[in-house]
């Protein structure tokens, strides 16, 4: 087994981190929860509720799931597939609220 | 469960094994309170099929997203389960303990799912 294999099979962090982390998951949850108790309405809510949640996404892969201390080209293998795949659904999105939009324009009535 | 993966690789079977029943346990009362959330909608006349509260799309998206994602808790209890038990048996001495890392992934998925379900069913 190569360097790179024993160093990415075999790692060690310190438990304090873990703890951190799961601490740190409580609090974006509770200020998520904030979020509908203080019935924030509007784009204020939907912003603070995806910031949230990939905050959450993002402890939960780079620390639990490791992917902070992997190699970056398996970042890469990793995260750029589901971004381009979003990117995608992005574009399919404007271009139905497009077609929408012009039908509500020239075929309505 | 990432605790368990870290003792796992010191070797401390009794703590990785005890932190894994841990997380079944909290992994089965999860379902239990959802269990419990779906009879309540039930019992309001929610349906896969229907919604009287608002549209019906979200009855059949919220029984089948919330549905798919309690059986996989599911299985994972199950899985944390058996795993745990080979742990205690000291079935992986001399294997190593990559499957405790395996498990872990597979559920800190189902977690991460868990995350996105959560803003846009509950908070949206």
């Amino acid at each position: 087994m190569d360097q790179t294999a024993k160093q990415t099979t075999n790692q060690q962090h310190p438990i304090g981190i873990y703890l951190k982390v799961w601490a740190l998951l409580f609090v974006l949850s509770t200020l998520s929860y904030m979020v509908d108790y203080f019935q924030f309405q509007g784009y204020l809510r939907w912003t603070l509720v995806l910031i949230f949640m990939f905050l959450k996404a993002g402890f939960i892969i780079s620390i639990f799931m490791h992917l902070g201390w992997e190699r970056y080209a398996l970042k890469c293998t990793l995260l750029l597939p589901p971004l381009a795949i979003g990117v995608l659904i992005w574009l399919m999105a404007m271009e139905a609220d497009y077609t929408f939009s012009s039908r509500q324009l020239f075929l309505g009535q | 469960m990432a605790l368990a993966v870290n003792y796992a690789y010191q070797g401390d079977r009794k703590k990785t094994f005890l932190l894994m029943i841990a997380t079944a346990l909290l992994g089965a009362s999860f379902v239990g309170m959802q269990a419990f959330e779906w009879s309540k909608l039930i019992h309001e006349g929610v349906r896969p099929w229907g919604n009287p509260m608002g549209a019906t799309q979200f009855g059949s998206a919220f029984f089948m997203i919330t549905g798919f994602h309690g059986i996989h808790v599911s299985a994972g209890v199950i899985y944390l389960s058996i795993i745990a038990n080979r742990v205690r048996k000291g079935h992986y001495e001399g294997k190593g303990y990559h499957i405790v890392e395996i498990t872990g992934l597979y559920w800190h998925f189902v977690d991460l799912v868990w995350v996105f379900i959560f803003a846009f069913f509950y908070l949206w």
